[in-house]
């Protein structure tokens, strides 16, 4: 045998060796596998951590049934080493599809509670992060459960869905709000959800508006009604159905196929003038008025009340981000910075963006059909 | 016999998987804001001149690796340090190389797993496809198959992430003050671009002496392409502060893929990846630095000096338990590693201009 191929034996040993397994193998059943996560306030700790995980029957078709752990704790880790006690088992928190933080939580900050899952390399950034109004976080995961055995998917699922179903998409994910976290330009936003009372002494959960934040700290909620007006301003308003209240007489129906818009700036007199541009496509489903019969309202009327109801919105959201919100969620400052770097540069930290702002909006709005109700012409 | 001349797609594809390595271990830097990718776009302008150098000077010795090259032209005893320099920057290039990949699986998954295991699964697997009967040009023909797969599955999963994918998070185009992007290109240069000058101590087919400036410039355009990119995009899905904290934006991007919660947790592909890419890396590094060891010793047997260097790699790459060393060593050293890619052979390519009508009469040149 040469010396070469004396290296080459010693070599191949220890590929081989390498080969054979890691330390780090487990069993599923090993791992108490989370859905879910709620973090409160604590009384006599910082926080009180309830998990929602997986139990796995012992049967041979394996059956997976919702349990929730809960802990005392002063630190996100602290409170899922917690939950191994009770467990005894490893917790994977890959699979978490839902972490909701209370309100009184948010308003001291999220940075810390999220910069754990940020930080874990087990956790899925696309995650969704919710914040609890009016309720604990963990009621959200302990009562709401209706169609699925575990709240978290049911929170993750059907929110993703009324948000579809009404046109506007928020990006919870960890990643999106790490980004704006992390972006000293940008405003954290979250997806709030409310508990709800139904017969039978059962609950439900609701979305109660968009959690917004200043730095990391929760400033409030734009509320639901202002959600597709929002969209429309991000434009991040897709398609959907929309209801339109129209004067004392009720709401009007709409589909929306389409919505764009488009911000533009323009900085005169020391003054910055912000334009929306709205281009909407739209039908006519039907409305909820004793004034208008199917056969009463005219298209005009229809792209009339869209116009004036997004032309009046618009300028009333920023009015309601100066006064409740007193923080630059509307986005106007970063879109300036990013559409208008130079001018930026001479005016920032003298110029007050949200207040000093001009908003106007432009609705140009295009009828696409009116579905199976006949429009008068 | 070992095969140790490669052709020009070889060569041409293992630079690709050479490059590439960078888009999943990020061993560039990005900027605190907005404009990395002009940083990147200045780095490999300076990239680019700087190989049109390597393949001046290799122009002149198509048949012959830098080591010979040093010897010819600096003459023996200058000849001989440049030749220690450039093996030791083969050392340093796989240590950095395998440091990265193993605190990457380190931190990612194989947590328990003692450091050691892993470090020899890779630099184990790259001396040992050295020193088989079909030597580097083995790998070449693996490279010539897979670099085309590497790049095609890359491309596939961000095109999966296009409803993640903002532009308005490139704009502003710049927001840093252009002394921070000059640090970042020169970073980055001296990071990805720079470390081709190892391409140097291998040989191509010398058929022809335009060769291996073929191989330079047709991997540079392609390497060019994805590193911008990647970039772009990332910086598009992630946003720009996200991008810059992250350790791993490339893999933390990729892990965001979920089609229909059909095709998600994608993450096994990216790690392949990731495997093949630096894999190259690392056998690019240590079969230069076994070369060059075994050129200016008396010991002449190249395999002897590939494991020699291997179990050098291997030491310095899983020794320490501060996985953030390596990446403050890099910073410090950037320096010392322009020695290397630019000081020699920027003396070499003078000093080959000034002796050309000598050099010509000798049988040194074809």
């Amino acid at each position: 045998m040469t010396v070469i191929s004396k290296y080459k034996v010693v070599l191949i040993i220890i590929l081989i060796i390498s080969l054979t397994g890691c330390w780090d193998y487990r069993e599923m059943i090993e791992y108490a596998d989370i859905v879910s996560i709620a973090i409160d306030e604590g009384t006599e700790s910082r926080y009180i951590i309830t998990l929602e995980g997986k139990k796995f029957s012992q049967s041979i078709d394996i059956e997976a049934k919702a349990v929730i752990y809960s802990g005392k704790a002063n630190s996100v880790l602290d409170g899922l080493r917690s939950a191994i006690k009770q467990t005894g088992r490893v917790l994977y928190i890959g699979s978490v599809r839902a972490i909701i933080i209370s309100e009184d939580i948010a308003k001291e900050g999220v940075r810390e509670v999220l910069d754990y899952f940020i930080r874990s390399n087990q956790t899925r950034l696309l995650s969704g992060l919710y914040i609890a109004r009016g309720t604990t976080a963990a009621s959200l995961i302990e009562d709401t459960s209706m169609y699925s055995e575990f709240a978290g998917y049911e929170i993750d699922e059907a929110t993703r869905q009324i948000e579809l179903h009404g046109s506007y998409q928020n990006e919870n994910n960890l990643f999106s709000i790490g980004d704006r976290l992390l972006d000293p330009y940008k405003s954290p936003l979250a997806t709030a959800l409310e508990t709800r009372d139904l017969p039978l002494n059962k609950k439900t959960f609701s979305i109660a508006g968009i959690a917004c934040f200043n730095g990391d700290r929760l400033v409030g909620y734009i509320e639901k009604d202002f959600i597709p007006i929002f969209g429309v301003w991000v434009n991040r308003y897709g398609n959907g159905v929309l209801s339109i209240p129209c004067d004392d007489y009720g709401v009007v129906s709409l589909n929306i196929y389409k919505s764009k818009s488009k911000r533009s700036y323009e900085y005169k007199n020391n003054k910055v003038y912000l334009n929306i541009d709205v281009k909407m496509e739209i039908s006519y489903t039907e409305n909820g008025t004793n004034k208008y019969g199917i056969d009463e309202i005219t298209k005009e009327e229809i792209i009339g009340h869209v116009i004036d109801y997004f032309e009046l919105n618009i300028p009333a959201l920023h009015e309601y981000a100066k006064k409740e919100l007193q923080t630059d969620v509307l986005e106007i400052e970063e879109f300036f910075r990013k559409y208008h770097f130079s001018t930026w540069k001479k005016i920032e930290g003298t110029y007050d963006f949200l207040r000093d702002t001009q908003v106007e909006a432009d609705v140009e709005v295009i009828f696409r059909g009116a579905g199976q109700f006949q429009l008068r012409e | 016999m070992k095969k140790d001349i490669l052709s020009v797609r070889q060569t041409f594809s293992i630079m690709i998987l050479f490059v590439s390595s960078e888009l999943i271990l990020n061993m560039g830097d990005s900027l605190k804001g907005n404009g990395t990718w002009i940083a990147i776009l200045i780095a490999r302008l300076i990239t680019f001149l700087v190989i049109l150098l390597y393949s001046y000077i290799m122009s002149y010795f198509p048949d012959k690796d830098i080591f010979d090259v040093n010897k010819v032209v600096l003459g023996n005893v200058i000849g001989k340090i440049a030749s220690i320099l450039f093996a030791l920057y083969g050392i340093y290039v796989a240590v950095m190389c395998s440091g990265n990949v193993i605190s990457f699986i380190k931190l990612v998954t194989l947590q328990k797993t003692p450091i050691i295991i892993i470090g020899s699964l890779f630099v184990g697997w790259a001396a040992f496809s050295i020193t088989t009967q079909g030597g580097i040009e083995a790998g070449g023909r693996i490279a010539s198959t897979t670099w085309f797969i590497t790049v095609g599955i890359w491309l596939f999963f961000i095109l999966m992430l296009t409803k993640h994918m903002d532009f308005d998070n490139l704009l502003p185009i710049l927001s840093e003050p252009i002394e921070n992007v000059a640090r970042v290109s020169y970073r980055h240069f001296s990071v990805i671009g720079g470390d081709l000058v190892l391409f140097m101590g291998i040989l191509i087919d010398p058929s022809n002496k335009n060769n291996r400036r073929k191989a330079y410039i047709g991997s540079f355009f392609i390497t060019g392409i994805l590193l911008l990119a990647n970039n772009i995009l990332i910086t598009a899905i992630l946003g720009t502060y996200v991008n810059y904290y992250l350790l791993y934006p490339t893999y933390t991007a990729l892990s965001l893929v979920n089609y229909a919660n059909f095709i998600s947790r994608i993450e096994l592909f990216t790690s392949l990846l990731l495997l093949t890419c630096t894999t190259a890396k690392i056998v690019v590094g240590i079969y230069v630095a076994g070369k060059g060891l075994s050129k200016v010793t008396k010991i002449k047997s190249h395999n002897f000096w590939v494991y020699f260097v291997a179990l050098v790699v291997l030491f310095l790459s899983s020794y320490s338990k501060d996985r953030t060393l390596l990446e403050k060593i890099n910073r410090e050293l950037l320096w010392a590693k322009n020695i290397v890619q630019i000081v020699i052979p920027l003396i070499l390519a003078i000093a080959i201009t000034i002796k050309k009508p000598k050099l010509a009469q000798s049988e040194l040149i074809q």
